[in-house]
């Protein structure tokens, strides 16, 4: 179900709505450039993968939708990036607000040293939500959403770093739905888990296309099949292709990204 | 817009800046602490050799003060000088109501003398009694070219006086012989020998008294302010300068010589004067002897910890009890090493082998050796924690690397593992240095001296004496701020020497730090 | 099959590989040996300690040295320090002196012929008072020279001296004292005793004068009396349990000075050692009785013991009291540490007993004239754990305190070395720099953790470590005799900055926020100068306040208002210079604890919304608090053993005020001011170990807390 709202481009094609717009980004790290030129479009609702090598700046481009690079403090940024057509590198961005609209998931669940309850509801109490029924309500709601809830409803005050790995970072999704933000990024979050907990996740990222924007970097080009709607290929900070995952997959345009989805490097 | 709540605007303490700013003054206060604390040591430190203007006030009743400006205070509306003339004054400093003050100026021919004693001599020069230079000319010139005569003729004096001095050591260990010789024969060997030193030294003893006396016949004239007069003998006068006339070039130069004098002379008038050689000299001396002592234990220790002792509770405890020794207070190492090594060891050393100058202690008094050894036990767990974050630095794979070609234990230890963990072990020795160089609380319990009269190195077999006591800039920092009968004129004393220390210690440190950074660069990984 | 390179030469020789083993094995053991015994050595440390320290409590012992039998029945028996001779007088004046081991007589002198001795009473120094039946009263002295022959050999001479001798006395009981030629001699009579004072002044031009008395009073039923050792005062026990003491002088005669009422029956009383306090035998036991403002108070006392005390004599080198009890058992007591520091017991009761100079030797005689000869071991009895730990009521002071004074320029002083001060003093310097120091350094921990620009925290960091480098003795200094004398005319300042500094800081960047975005990590380039203006203003307000409400003088309001003092060197002072020395410490160690928090745990949080600080309040903090409160212990660790800045900084007085104002003197500059005047293996020797024992204790118990805190913690996120 898709419920942006199409529009005309100037090449009269319809495509849904644009989430998150990058415009000729170019990121450096000290003197060395990480980003170059790229520039892409992520629809809203629907599952974009960013694939690519080590290195290649997936991760880094990823990290600039919700700022995280800042944290770096030694990252220059040049170009754009638009949330819903607002540039978030603007000096009068909101950083804070930025992120409860763009939620993230990590490579490594990182679960907080806390309950389970309270690792979820994080989130709305840091924005001053404190009342039971909305912190409960949020809870299930959101670990239904992650489809963790059936197995950890009746100890959501055990500690969070009792649960298996799967678990924990499906606990972290929740973390970050509970806010109910605009997109999800995920920074390869399944490749700590075993195939079976791998496989939970995936189809959680299905169910969340649904409600929320998600863009996925991952090292694994099946799971970029299985679960993405659009597929980007990254290469050396560039961008090389961006397009229907199944285009990439099967007759990509360029040749470095069909060498690199049939294995030839990588 | 997809907002899960309306956000008020919230004040400062909700959303923590008004924490994030204290925070801030808490690493500013801190910082701003440290760079006060180094800028007041440095500026004092500095600024106390410099040449300074001598101020010449008349006052209302008609007398006059000349001095070098101290400080002004502003509430009392009154100015501190240095007077200097101890011998004329009584003290050194005095302090001037500005309302007595008619005029105020810079006099050039006003002199400045370091001398011997009493402090220093401000006034201006009347007159000459030089036998070596004839007044012709001007008496300044004469003045000055004295001075350099008896520069040279003081070195003169002082090789006659050192070669006396080490007759008189080898007089004291004849006596010393002959106490222990019952043998008749070489006793009367060891009395005639005696006798014939005895001679000498009465030879030479006459002729240095005869010179000393007719250098010290020479003398200048000198007037204060007020125009009371003062002869002052020549040979007591180190250095003669017109702080008013000096251009800045000599005013640095006097500096720097005054600096050179500082870390080679040793000190005068009680530790206010003078240089700080002795005290330079005893604390290298501690630091370089207790290295000896606390390097090859520590890195043993660690080596063993980290490489032979298998892990465990024991190691564990052991390891946290090493931790805390840091923690232990130095005083308590200090009252330890003055019941163990001085009184314990240093007291069955002389039982056993100095009995024949008892009940004066040989090796039963603080010294040299048990300072370091003291500060040795004291250094040994910065020594041991710093070599083992150096071993377990090394990576396991360049251990099994070696391993798996067959060599030992031992050998992979000394070819790759020490080899790598060198940064290590050298961080350990040189913060251990920098503590001991800084530590004052032990030592002056275990062999630390006001004034040492022998250096602990010398020409006397056998040239290096543990057991002598011996000086140190810490100490010296305490001892003459402390202890002195003149405080306020030892202040610009204690500056010099705790820049020196600073200086001495922050360096150090800052060489450690260095090192052990690249250290951890060197074999960790990313972050983040 | 076995693939031919296998059985391939190895490159090393049988031999060199055979050196390689034991090389191997041997450094083995060597670097295990050695490693074992450097650990080894530095847990030695506290065993060797607390021997020294331990024979402080160790009880005292006595050995039986000689035995003796003297034929006749003797009035008085004594022996000399060296347990060489021993002598005895008996009913006719006749005095011998034997050697103590051989039992052979070497002197031998008849004092007086034609009159025999009715009592006699031992003074100090081997001086006799006798009282002779033809009414002459005699002080006899037995003098023992020791002498050094060539060879070091020690051989002692006796001989005798008739010191001072008084007719026309009575008959009864009497102790003479003699200086020169002032003498007074308290002889019982029927009624009470009789008082004779002569006393030699000489005056301007030379000529001596003598004043002489003689004055009865009436003392029915007494028990006992004893004449202090410079002749001015006098004890006097009766049977209804009255207890009197009477000032002593040639001019103004006899006068009460103190009595009390004891509820028991007295059975003997002595001038204790110092002749500032009385010990008193009753049936409860001993008490030492002191005078305060005319009143006789019991200020110590050893209740309880098994039988009860009926003869006492004096130590004449410590405030030591031997007694003999009912039961024929002689005990040491120690007045100021009530502490009975041993008993000696013979198989058979001793009916009486004498005490050598030194107080190391008891000579006692049991039945049939068997005199027993003991050495005592009693090194330390004037320390208990009540003289270290409660309160004392010392002789001459009101009541009872802890007060620390080792020494004084006299002999029978009593030393007084409670650690109540010192400890006190510790932590309260230690109480006060941490007050100033745990904020400044959390805060600038917080702060270069996680929210200054890495550009320059990596300058910081380093910076606040080499601060952590500087030598206390800097500090010392600096704090002593550069800011002391600068903070003590501004101390309306110093705690108006306390407020003020925060304020500015909060005040000014709020007001810079309104016009502009401060960059987050870069909050210092503002914060700096609002810190320098904080100061400054608190300066100047301080200033004008001082003018305002403290007449421009706060120490004197201070002291009028509150009649205490403003030491220069007091606690303000104390607790900025071992702030400065903390700060480093505690900020390094929770800086690190804060940065360790996993960058992963922050990332999650700072994704979600949260601000740094909100991630730092509720996810850093929380997982860092045991690395924190580690810090924090380091730190009170390293302030209560800090020496040479409390030395310098302090005046090093053992007062008991929690006064900022005020100084004090801690456990660890104790040690370094008083160990050079302690003698070795003294009681004040022991006791400084026993501090530094503390100390050691302390600071081993806080730090190994600490490490077990961060080591759990460590622990508990290398999983997550």
């Amino acid at each position: 179900m898709k419920n942006g709202t199409p529009s005309q481009t100037e090449q009269g094609e319809t495509v849904t709505t644009t989430s998150l717009e990058v415009r000729d980004l170019n990121l450096f790290y000290g003197s060395s450039q990480a980003l170059k030129q790229v520039s892409l479009e992520i629809p809203r609702h629907e599952v974009t993968a960013f694939i690519g090598p080590s290195g290649c700046g997936k991760s880094t481009l990823l990290r600039c939708f919700n700022r995280m690079n800042d944290l770096l403090g030694y990252v220059r940024i040049e170009g754009k990036i638009l949330l819903d057509g607002e540039d978030i590198y603007a000096p009068d961005c909101d950083v804070i607000e930025l992120r409860r609209r763009v939620g993230m998931v990590f490579q490594k669940s990182n679960p907080f040293p806390m309950s389970i309850y309270e690792n979820v509801v994080y989130g709305l109490r840091i924005g001053g939500a404190n009342e039971k029924d909305v912190l409960d309500e949020a809870v299930e709601r959101s670990l239904k959403g992650a489809a963790l809830w059936e197995e950890v409803k009746d100890r959501l005050k055990d500690s969070a770093l009792g649960l298996s790995g799967g678990q924990m970072q499906r606990l972290c999704i929740a973390r970050a739905i509970a806010v109910n933000p605009e997109v999800i990024l995920m920074d390869e979050p399944c490749s700590a888990l075993d195939p079976i907990a791998t496989a939970k996740v995936e189809e959680l990222i299905l169910e969340l296309k649904d409600s929320y924007t998600v863009v996925i970097v991952t090292h694994n080009m099946q799971q970029a099949s299985r679960v993405a709607d659009r597929t980007a290929f990254m290469y050396l900070g560039e961008l090389i292709e961006f397009d229907e995952t199944e285009i990439i997959f099967t007759r990509p345009a360029n040749r470095r990204t069909e060498d690199y989805v049939t294995g030839r490097f990588g | 817009m997809n907002r899960a709540f309306p956000r008020r605007k919230p004040g400062i303490w909700t959303t923590g800046d008004a924490w994030v700013w204290l925070s801030t003054a808490g690493a500013v206060i801190t910082v701003l602490m440290l760079v006060g604390l180094v800028g007041l040591v440095s500026y004092n430190g500095l600024s106390a050799l410099w040449p300074h203007q001598l101020a010449q006030f008349e006052l209302v009743d008609g007398s006059k003060a000349l001095g070098e400006l101290k400080r002004t205070d502003e509430d009392m509306h009154r100015i501190q000088i240095k007077s200097g003339n101890r011998d004329l004054y009584g003290i050194d400093f005095r302090w001037i109501d500005d309302v007595n003050v008619s005029n105020r100026s810079f006099p050039e021919n006003a002199w400045a003398l370091e001398r011997l004693e009493h402090g220093h001599f401000y006034g201006f020069l009347t007159n000459m009694n030089a036998s070596s230079a004839s007044i012709d000319g001007d008496l300044e010139t004469a003045f000055a070219k004295a001075l350099k005569t008896m520069a040279l003729k003081r070195e003169e004096l002082n090789d006659l006086e050192s070669e006396l001095a080490s007759i008189n050591t080898s007089l004291e260990s004849l006596n010393l012989e002959l106490l222990d010789t019952v043998d008749k024969d070489k006793r009367t060997r060891l009395e005639a020998l005696k006798t014939e030193r005895e001679e000498a030294f009465e030879v030479l003893r006459v002729k240095v008294d005869g010179f000393r006396s007719e250098l010290q016949s020479q003398y200048v004239t000198m007037a204060d302010c007020n125009g009371r007069t003062k002869d002052i003998p020549l040979f007591s006068i180190l250095r003669a300068y017109q702080p008013n006339s000096m251009s800045v070039f000599s005013r640095t130069g006097l500096y720097l010589s005054r600096m050179l004098d500082l870390l080679t002379e040793p000190p005068r008038e009680a530790n206010t004067e003078g240089g700080l050689f002795p005290a330079i000299f005893g604390t290298a001396m501690m630091v370089l002897l207790m290295s000896l002592f606390t390097m090859p234990l520590g890195v043993v220790a660690a080596v063993y910890l980290r490489e032979y002792a298998k892990e465990g509770l024991l190691v564990r405890i052991i390891r946290i009890t090493v931790n805390n020794l840091a923690g232990v207070p130095s005083i308590v190492y200090g009252i330890f090493g003055l019941g163990f090594f001085v009184y314990g060891i240093g007291g069955t050393i002389d039982d056993w082998f100095f009995s024949n100058r008892l009940p004066t202690p040989t090796f039963g008094t603080g010294g040299l050796l048990w300072a370091s050894l003291t500060m040795a036990l004291l250094t040994m767990p910065v020594v041991i924690v710093a070599t083992e974050e150096g071993l377990s630095a090394v990576p396991k794979g360049i251990r099994e690397g070696s391993l798996a070609l067959g060599a030992t234990k031992f050998q992979t230890l000394m070819r790759v593992v020490l080899p790598m963990s060198s940064p290590g072990i050298l961080t350990g020795l040189i913060l251990s240095i920098a503590r001991a160089a800084g530590e004052v609380a032990p030592l002056m319990l275990v062999g630390v001296a006001k004034l040492a009269p022998k250096l602990v190195v010398d020409q006397q077999f056998p040239y290096f004496h543990p057991e002598r006591k011996f000086m140190h800039l810490g100490f010296h920092i305490y001892d003459v701020g402390f202890q002195s009968p003149n405080v306020e004129a030892a202040i610009p004393m204690v500056f010099v020497t705790t820049l020196l220390l600073l200086v001495m210690v922050l360096g150090l440190s800052s060489i450690a730090m260095v090192l052990r950074q690249r250290m951890r660069t060197k074999y960790s990984g990313g972050a983040f | 099959m076995v693939p031919p390179y296998f059985v391939q030469e190895s490159l090393v020789d049988r031999k060199t590989r055979r050196r390689i083993q034991i090389m191997d094995t041997g450094a083995k053991w060597m670097i295990t040996l050695g490693g074992i015994a450097v650990i080894a050595c530095m847990v030695v440390m506290i065993i060797l300690m607390a021997d020294v320290a331990w024979p402080l409590f160790k009880q005292a012992s006595a050995t039986k040295e000689h035995q003796a039998a003297f034929v006749a029945e003797t009035v008085h028996y004594s022996f000399d320090d060296y347990f060489e001779r021993a002598y005895f007088l008996d009913e006719s004046g006749l005095l011998t002196v034997t050697s103590i081991p051989e039992n052979e007589v070497v002197f031998q002198r008849e004092l007086r012929s034609n009159a025999r001795i009715m009592s006699a009473h031992a003074n100090p120094d081997h001086v006799i008072t006798c009282v002779w039946d033809d009414g002459t009263v005699t002080l006899e002295s037995i003098i023992f020279k020791t002498e050094y022959d060539d060879q070091g050999q020690r051989s002692t001479r006796s001989n005798h001296e008739t010191v001072r001798s008084f007719g026309d006395m009575g008959t009864g009981e009497a102790i003479a004292m003699v200086q020169d030629q002032s003498s007074v001699v308290v002889q019982e009579t029927e009624n009470g005793l009789a008082v004779h004072q002569v006393s030699m002044t000489e005056d301007l031009f030379g000529d001596i004068e003598e004043t002489s008395s003689v004055e009865d009073i009436g003392l029915p039923g007494l028990i006992a009396f004893d004449v202090s050792h410079d002749r001015s005062q006098l004890v006097t026990a009766q049977t209804n349990g009255q207890l009197t003491l009477w000032a002593l002088d040639p001019d103004e005669g006899v006068a009460v000075s103190g009595s009390a009422q004891l509820s028991g029956a007295i059975h003997d009383l002595t001038f204790v050692y110092g002749d500032a306090s009385i010990a008193v035998a009753d049936d409860h036991g001993l008490g030492i009785w002191m005078p305060l403002n005319g009143e006789l108070l019991e200020i110590r006392s050893l209740k309880g013991h098994t039988s009860a005390f009926q003869k006492l004599i004096p130590s004449r080198r410590d405030k030591s009291v031997f007694a003999l009890s009912s039961s024929g058992s002689v005990s040491q007591i120690h007045a100021t540490s009530e502490r009975e520091v041993l008993e000696i017991r013979a198989p058979f009761p001793l009916s009486s007993f004498m005490v050598n100079q030194q107080g190391k030797g008891i000579m006692a005689v049991t039945q049939g004239n068997q005199y027993w000869f003991w050495r005592l071991d009693n090194p330390h009895p004037d320390v208990s754990f009540k003289t270290l730990w409660l309160p004392v009521w010392y002789e001459g002071y009101p009541e009872p305190v802890f007060t620390w004074q080792s020494s004084a320029a006299t002999d029978d002083f009593e030393p007084k070395t409670s650690l109540m001060p010192l400890l006190f003093g510790s932590l309260k310097g230690t109480f006060y720099s941490m007050i100033f120091a745990l904020p400044i350094a959390l805060l600038g921990a917080i702060y270069t953790s996680y929210l200054m620009d890495p550009k320059w925290k990596r300058w910081v960091k380093p910076a606040v470590e080499l601060m952590a480098a500087i030598p206390t003795v800097v500090i010392g200094f600096l704090a002593a005799l550069w800011l002391a004398p600068r903070l003590e005319d501004r101390v309306p300042a110093v705690f108006m900055s306390l407020l003020l500094v925060p304020i500015v800081v909060i005040v000014g960047m709020t007001l810079i926020q309104k016009w502009g975005k401060v960059r987050l990590g870069r909050e210092f380039y503002w914060v700096m100068p609002l810190v320098a203006l904080g100061v400054l203003l608190s300066l100047g307000i301080g200033e004008w306040f001082q003018q305002w409400m403290f007449d421009g003088d706060f120490r004197l309001w201070y002291f009028e208002t509150f009649s205490k003092g403003v030491d220069q060197r007091n606690c303000l002072v104390i607790a900025f210079a071992l702030g400065f020395a903390v700060i480093p410490i505690i900020f390094t160690i929770s800086e690190d604890a804060l940065s360790n928090v996993p960058a992963h745990i922050t990332a999650a949080s700072l994704a979600l919304g949260a601000t740094p600080w909100q991630t730092l309040r509720r996810v850093v903090l929380p997982i860092a608090s045991p690395g924190i409160f580690a810090a924090a212990m380091i730190g009170f660790g390293r302030a209560v053993g800090e020496t040479m800045i409390v030395l310098m900084a302090t005046g090093n007085t053992p007062i008991m005020e929690w006064s900022i104002f005020n100084g004090m003197r801690t456990l660890s500059a104790n040690i370094a001011v008083e160990i050079p005047e302690a003698p070795v293996d003294g009681s004040l020797y022991r006791i400084l170990f026993l501090t530094a024992l503390l100390l050691f204790v302390i600071t081993f118990i806080v730090n190994t807390a600490a490490e077990f805190v961060r080591h759990k913690l460590s622990k508990k996120y290398k999983q997550a």
